[in-house]
């Protein structure tokens, strides 16, 4: 085999060496390349700079197209994986997906006093924080209270008589958001479109996180915002606090949300629904969280039917959703029940304008009533009071005492007086694969460099042009020491233009890098070193897609390699 | 893997399957270190705890074998916190060691010094403990179940080692004329344990109707000691008696009943809880609790544990030196002091899921229905206007129940029926539409008797009932009950209703709940069906009874 630095500039026989060789020059490619390409991969724009461009270019990897816009060959879509870019493929713990489900529930539920400091201490209860046993309690008390505020700040929540709840589409929409809009949201709520999507995109990338190096993070960072152009530095406590990341030994992962999937639940008499991994279905809106662990468990109740019903279920929406999911036979208990809780419901309305429906009944007790009768401020009919909207407060509390604590919440009034809530988007992001199709070829490269006899041989195999043992050394036109004035014209233009240059000095020594202006003008900076033109016994210019690189060794006895 | 039956969760809870093929096998490996928690039809749950951990260790299970059974049963790999959890507790027994000192006193040696330095911090131990030089402690023999249950509360586990040995003997021998069933065998097998310390005493916990009164006699017949029975009420003392002289060889001179009609104290006695607690005056010491110690026992049963009263766990401490049962079918108090029993009468050595007894034939399948009645137009508005704590009984004394009870009993003509309600007001006036008998608190216990059985002979269709027979009452035949009213949202009192039907018979029970619709009565029976539901039953909802 040829060595494929030959044909880095011949037009229709690279491209044939290329087709013909492609698997070998993707096995080539070394996992810092990988990282380079998955980068592109991951990126709408990746910015590369010229040697990196070159180096990948070069090797046919990546083309730079018409419109100036980079892609990856087909090629070097072969070296494009997740790892090593985000870390070691290992085994993670799993992501509890079950928490943002479990947050919508409870904060529809009705229950979630509206002010600040109050759903903050109620979001921060065992009652709450018991629902996941797995995840640290402050942490989740964190993430709730801060999605809380988030949503709050999204206008995804109402706020009904000192009460949390939140509308149904709103809710539906958010819990069918991928994870990483989810958070992103939660996390930066002040983002506007564009800016979601990147950092969506970001925590996307993150998700991956496996196995890395905490002392190197910062690293994969700088990595991450110049493939998503948001930097997550400052993100990084609250990644860890929403259980996005954990660090164990030194080394940090993300979960991994890529867990078990629940598409069915078992219903039973009891009015629990337990599900083998994180329920696919939206049972948040009727039901309240009791568990969520290996198995996720709900539970319905009287409050959590009232917080469907508020939404705008009926027991029929209910009971459709529950067979829907339901694996095994559901309990008649379960749909007598609600449909039991849906006619308390139903029997007492309180629509916008503050107008109650009563049936028949309540009419009588609400006409009854001795204590309503100042909240009262007229009749239109039997059954429909129009109510003081400004004691609604006083007169829920009385309806309350006098026994109908199934009254939902006013409908339509909190629309008519809020801004519509967020439009609430998913992003789409390019997906890769988790390994290489062709993996690193490590060992041959080594094979390859403990044979090498020479440093430009060695910078080429380094460089992923040679790709076999029995490749021949590429002709390379070097000027020797001898003729020094070549040799300085050479080393000047060079350093004029920030190429790259072989220089192998008298004592053996060899640099290959880029050559810019030294102060004295008998020298040159080399690869950041100041390097006496004089001692340079050969040197040639070399494409900026040859690796640099420094050895300490004999001086070849060729004048052409 | 996939198709293994228990999933193990982070917080020790462990949700078993009931459909899967290995569910039966599963069970009877984990459940000797785990607590059933509930079992609904189809996912039952269990959870290890200090006590549950602890009581498998004090029978023989290592805690590698604890982990070793449930790695063969998990369906997924078993968190590290898990694995962690039953290390360190089963660990821990042994550390604390009671063993034999002198007439008066006992040892309590630690493992560690430092345990010594952490037993002398805790104030609540501190009179009990007499310190000695090499860093062991005395205690006073009386003060050995006191001692044992503060330390369990306090995490530090017991092993103790005195073996059992008060008590006469008395030789029981059961009669051939019945078959222990399976399950009666198990829970006799898991309350004597191998003999050795820390078995022979526990409580079990079966459903009403399956034959604890059985169970216990067994126990007496394996254990062969002078033997003190305490029951609720005097009907269950008459019935025990009954029991005693039936099922074995015992005559009536060696069973006594030790109530408020007789006091009688032979080899085996009955008595209720309510007269060894009685005492003259309110702050004054318990004169019967002499019976305790003047009886040369050496087994007492505590049947319907869950209703043991308060004063009687401050003598039950003082037992510790004697074989002792508890009997319960809920394991729920309303005043919280389940653990107080486990730790003085002894763990819970064996729990059945009701619907596994019902699905095999030992109690009766019981269908429960949740009759949802309106109110009248006059008491809906009765019932608005009253203030929050006169609601309920307002609800609950919907006079439509009473037509509603009639259409029920019209709908069972050849069943016997018990009409169940907590206030006498309302039984009063059942009793004056439909005529028949009623028993409540006053009805004179000969007059209770008389009546249970005229109800058992069938001479009796229907029979009224107060509270008093909410448990501790075998009425074989009673197959339909109708619960016109109850306290509040007792679990536990539900639970003992439908008891009242679960003996096995030749036609399914049932058992009819009166509801006053979107009222507090709807609440409360929500909350009272909890631990049924948890049990596997499922209520119907039913309208249009009036």
């Amino acid at each position: 085999m040829e060595s494929l630095f030959l044909y880095r500039d011949q037009g229709n026989r690279r491209k044939q060496f290329i087709r013909t060789y492609s698997d070998a020059i993707a096995g080539a490619a070394s996992d810092d390349d990988g990282i380079l390409l998955s980068s592109i991969a991951l990126s709408d724009d990746y910015h590369l700079d010229d040697e990196e461009e070159a180096s990948l270019a070069d090797r046919g990897l990546i083309e730079r197209k018409k419109d100036g816009t980079l892609k990856i060959t087909e090629t070097g879509m072969k070296a494009v994986s997740v790892y090593p870019l985000m870390g070691k493929k290992s085994s993670r713990k799993p992501y509890l997906l079950s928490f943002f489900p479990m947050l919508l529930s409870i904060l529809s539920s009705g229950d979630v006093p509206s002010h600040h400091a109050l759903y903050s201490r109620y979001l921060s209860l065992d009652l709450i924080t018991g629902c996941f046993p797995s995840i640290d309690k402050e942490n989740t008390a964190f993430a709730a209270v801060r999605s809380a505020e988030a949503m709050d700040e999204l206008g995804m929540l109402r706020h009904d008589g000192g009460k949390l709840s939140m509308d149904r589409n709103t809710a539906l929409s958010f819990f069918s958001l991928p994870l990483h809009d989810k958070l992103a949201y939660m996390m930066h709520p002040e983002a506007d479109g564009d800016m979601h999507r990147k950092i969506a995109h970001a925590i996307y990338i993150i998700e991956w996180l496996s196995d890395y190096p905490e002392d190197e993070i910062g690293t994969l960072l700088h990595r991450i915002s110049r493939i998503t152009g948001v930097d997550l530095s400052n993100d990084m406590e609250m990644l860890f606090r929403f259980s996005v990341l954990y660090a164990e030994g030194g080394r940090i992962s993300a979960f991994d949300a890529d867990q078990r999937r629940a598409d069915t639940a078992v219903i039973s008499s009891d009015f629990t629904i337990t599900s083998d991994g994180s329920l696919k279905a939206p049972v948040f809106q009727f039901a309240q969280p009791l568990k969520a662990d290996i198995s996720e468990q709900w539970a319905i109740t009287r409050t959590s039917a009232k917080a469907a019903f508020s939404m705008g279920m009926s027991d029929k929406d209910i009971m459709k959703e529950i067979k829907k999911i339901s694996s095994e036979t559901v309990p008649d208990m379960v749909s007598g029940r609600i449909s039991s809780w849906y006619g308390s419901f139903s029997s007492l309305r309180c629509m916008r304008a503050l107008v109650i429906s009563a049936d028949d009944k309540n009419a009588r007790v609400m006409d009854a009533l001795p204590t309503l009768q100042i909240h009262i401020v007229s009749k239109l009919s039997d059954n429909v009071f129009i109510m003081n909207p400004s004691t609604e407060e006083e007169w829920r509390k009385i309806l309350k005492t006098a026994g109908f604590d199934m009254l939902g919440r006013t409908e339509g009034w909190e629309l008519k007086e809020k801004e519509s809530p967020m439009e609430l988007k998913a992003s789409s992001f390019d997906c890769i694969a988790m390994e290489r199709s062709i993996p690193f070829g490590a060992e041959n490269r080594m094979d390859m460099l403990q044979n090498a006899d020479s440093a430009l041989r060695r910078a080429l195999i380094e460089s992923g042009f040679i790709l076999s043992p029995d490749t021949e050394n590429p002709p390379v036109s070097m000027i020797l020491g001898l003729y020094y004035q070549e040799k300085a014209r050479l080393i000047a233009s060079a350093a004029t233009r920030n190429a790259k240059v072989y220089a192998e000095f008298t004592d053996g020594r060899t640099i290959i890098g880029r050559a810019s202006k030294a102060e004295d003008p008998g020298h040159v900076i080399i690869d950041g070193e100041d390097v006496d033109i004089a001692k340079i016994w050969k040197t040639a210019e070399l494409p900026l897609s040859v690796k640099s690189i420094r050895t300490e060794g004999v001086p070849s006895d060729s004048d052409s390699l | 893997m996939k198709d293994r039956p228990l999933t193990i969760q982070s917080d020790r809870t462990m949700l078993l399957d009931v459909h899967s093929p290995d569910a039966a096998e599963c069970r009877s490996d984990i459940i000797a270190f785990a607590d059933l928690v509930k079992s609904p039809e189809h996912v039952h749950t269990y959870a290890l705890s200090q006590l549950s951990l602890w009581n498998a260790v004090s029978s023989g299970i290592s805690g590698e074998e604890i982990i070793r059974r449930l790695e063969k049963w998990s369906k997924y790999g078993i968190d590290e916190r898990v694995l962690f959890f039953i290390d360190d507790q089963c660990s821990r027994y042994g550390d604390f060691i009671m063993t034999d000192y002198d007439d008066a006193r006992i040892l309590l040696t630690v493992r560690r010094p430092v345990f010594a330095l952490q037993l002398k911090a805790e104030k609540s131990l501190e009179k009990y403990l007499e310190p000695t030089d090499d860093g062991s402690f005395l205690i006073d023999r009386l003060n050995r179940g006191t001692v044992k249950a503060l330390m369990i509360k306090l995490g530090f586990p017991v092993d103790d080692r005195i073996p059992l040995s008060g008590g006469k003997d008395l030789q029981i021998k059961l009669r051939p004329t019945f078959s222990p069933r399976p399950y009666q065998v198990d829970a006799l097998d898991a309350f004597l344990g191998d003999g050795k310390p820390g078995s022979g005493f526990g409580t079990v916990v079966l459903p009403c109707g399956a034959g604890k009164t059985i169970l216990g006699i067994m126990a007496a017949a394996k254990l062969g000691k002078r033997t003190l029975i305490l029951c609720p009420n005097v009907t269950a003392v008459h019935q025990w008696i009954r029991e005693l002289l039936s099922r074995t060889y015992l005559t009536e001179e060696e069973v006594g009943e030790y109530s408020g009609e007789k006091k009688e104290i032979k080899p085996v006695t009955v008595c209720t809880y309510q007269i060894v607690t009685w005492r003259p005056n309110k702050e004054g010491p318990y004169p019967r609790f002499s019976l305790f110690k003047e009886g040369g026992w050496g087994f007492i049963i505590y049947d319907e544990v869950h209703m043991l009263p308060a004063p009687v766990f401050r003598v039950t401490a003082e037992l510790q030196a004697i074989h002792r049962l508890g009997l319960t079918a809920t394991l729920i108090r309303e005043d919280g002091r389940e653990d107080e029993v486990f730790s003085l009468v002894g763990p819970k050595r064996y729990d059945t899921p009701w619907s596994e007894l019902a699905s095999s034939g030992y109690i009766a399948t019981a269908y429960c229905h949740e009759i949802r009645l309106q109110f009248s137009e006059e008491d809906e508005i009765r019932y608005a206007l009253a203030a929050k704590g006169g609601k309920y009984r307002i609800a609950a004394e919907n006079p439509r129940k009473i037509e509603a009870a009639k259409r029920i009993i019209e709908k069972h003509q050849d069943d016997s029926i018990l009409i169940i309600g907590q206030y006498l007001t309302q039984l009063e006036l059942f009793r004056e539409e439909f005529g028949y008998p009623i028993i409540t608190g006053s009805t004179p216990n000969k007059k209770r008797e008389e009546l249970y059985d005229a109800f058992r002979k069938k001479e009796i269709h229907v029979l009224i009932v107060s509270k008093v027979a909410n448990s501790a009452i075998d009425l074989p035949d009673a197959s339909v009950a109708i619960q016109i009213s109850g306290t509040f949202g007792s679990r536990q009192e539900e639970a003992q209703r439908l008891g009242r039907i679960l003996r096995p018979k030749d036609h399914d029970s049932h058992f009819y709940t009166l509801i006053t619709e979107y009222t507090e009565e709807e609440t409360f029976a929500q909350n009272r069906q909890k631990f049924l539901s948890e049990q596997g039953y499922s209520y119907t909802i039913e309208k249009g009874y009036v």
